[in-house]
């Protein structure tokens, strides 16, 4: 089936009608980068959902953050307003997303419902704990912890025509500190490894470890293991090293023809030590400043 | 369908395909700047600018313009008025072949709109999504450079 028709809902509701009409297939439209290139699921109708008021990036009291399902990542990379750790994650993790025209086409709700190996914001939004808000015209608005969303993939997870609208995480102690790395071949390549880490250390005490782990795999994982060790102990180049020893033992890493897995392994456990210590030092400076 | 679009400050109505590109539909209406490249969002080549952002015309589709302003470099100068930045570009030598200019315009276009003063490492990030073969890049940063100071007023 191809393509028949476009449209152009205004609102959230409206575009929740459009996508639950069973007389027609109809799949969400948001930058487009995905469905450009083949990914339609048959459908007959594109509901461009980028015109529906859901691109606010906004602070709720201080203590939660809303990111609107079609902000762009380039609007997300530029948010300064985003406050502590919790922000300095997602603009980084925002900012490093392919190229500067991709970054301005690309939306939170897509990277999360296309989800692919190499996706950033999954990965970030997994160490932050976040939740998808949900839109659906017969389960009505409800929310999913991304971790759900990406333990079997979010198009499997999700309900059929569902909306994402958004997400909210919450914003943690300014005692916490994080880092979102990529390694790959150049700046603008597809990553082969990434690391989301955020801590909360208070006299050299680790409070609160998260560190997600994407492009080994097909979804991003937790390592949870990694993190308990490094929670309510000191952090010590012993204990930070035997985190990443663990976290590179706890993921599964698919084969490559990019990067052979037993490579990938190795370099994955340099960047956790590495992700570990720069998030451990931006927490340091923030208490220290 | 019918889309509604503005093309270089002329209100269009175009009859395109449901399924068309951007990059098709502009180059079926004579805007041949925008240019057929990799056809899968990596060279930049395609890019214009929507609604004043850099945007790659190969993964978007024209369905996706409705109502919104399309800029391509046709609407940057002329040969006998050639706008700042074009200028700045010849006279750094970082017009060797010339087919990823149009593309490197606009996304600098785009860049200079939100922040006039630049620096090199910033205008390298607005550009990471043009590739060029030719130059290195080098004297392209340095035309930008200067184009953006000429755009300033400054000497």
């Amino acid at each position: 089936m191809t393509i028949q028709a476009f449209a152009y809902p205004a609102t959230v509701k409206e575009a929740v009608a459009l996508l639950g009409d069973s007389s027609k297939h109809a799949i969400a439209l948001g930058g487009g980068t995905a469905i450009a290139h083949g990914s339609r699921r048959g459908a007959e109708l594109l509901v461009d959902v980028t015109r529906c008021c859901m691109d606010r990036i906004a602070v709720d009291y201080g203590k939660t953050i809303l990111l609107g399902a079609t902000a762009r990542c380039a609007e997300i990379a530029a948010a300064n307003a985003l406050p502590n750790a919790e922000g300095a994650l997602l603009r980084e993790a925002a900012a490093g997303v392919a190229t500067q025209p991709l970054r301005n086409a690309i939306t939170l709700g897509g990277n999360i419902f296309h989800l692919a190996a190499w996706s950033d914001l999954p990965v970030a939004l997994l160490a932050l704990d976040a939740q998808v808000q949900i839109a659906h015209i017969q389960n009505g608005d409800f929310a999913i912890p991304m971790s759900a969303l990406v333990a079997v993939h979010p198009q499997r997870a999700l309900p059929t025509n569902a909306l994402i609208t958004g997400v909210s995480l919450g914003v943690g102690s300014k005692l916490r500190g994080s880092v979102y790395r990529r390694f790959r071949l150049t700046t603008t390549d597809y990553s082969l490894i990434t690391v989301a880490a955020l801590l909360e250390v208070e006299d050299r005490k680790c409070l609160h470890a998260a560190i997600a782990i994407g492009a080994v795999g097909p979804r991003p994982m937790r390592a949870a293991g990694a993190e308990k060790i490094l929670v309510d102990g000191p952090l010590t180049p012993k204990r930070i090293a035997d985190a990443a020893h663990q976290a590179a033992d706890e993921v599964t890493i698919a084969p490559n023809y990019r990067l052979a897995a037993d490579v990938r392994k190795r370099i994955l456990e340099v960047e956790v030590r590495r992700a570990i210590e720069i998030a451990a030092e931006r927490a340091r400076l923030k208490a220290t400043a | 369908m019918k889309i509604d679009v503005t093309i270089n400050g002329s209100k269009r109505t175009l009859e395109v395909a449901a399924d068309a590109l951007l990059l098709d539909v502009l180059r079926a209406n004579g805007l041949l700047s925008v240019k057929y490249g990799c056809r899968e969002g990596t060279c930049g080549t395609c890019t214009v600018l929507v609604d004043g952002r850099a945007t790659l015309a190969c993964v978007t589709l024209a369905g996706q313009v409705h109502n919104r302003s399309v800029e391509t470099v046709e609407v940057m100068g002329s040969v006998g008025q050639p706008h700042p930045l074009q200028r700045a570009l010849v006279d750094a030598g970082a017009v060797q072949c010339g087919f990823c200019i149009p593309g490197m315009l606009l996304s600098s276009k785009a860049l200079l709109s939100s922040n006039p003063k630049p620096t090199r490492a910033e205008i390298a990030t607005a550009l990471d999504g043009n590739l060029c073969r030719c130059t290195g890049y080098t004297k392209v940063i340095d035309g930008i450079e200067r184009g953006a100071a000429v755009m300033r007023g400054e000497p």
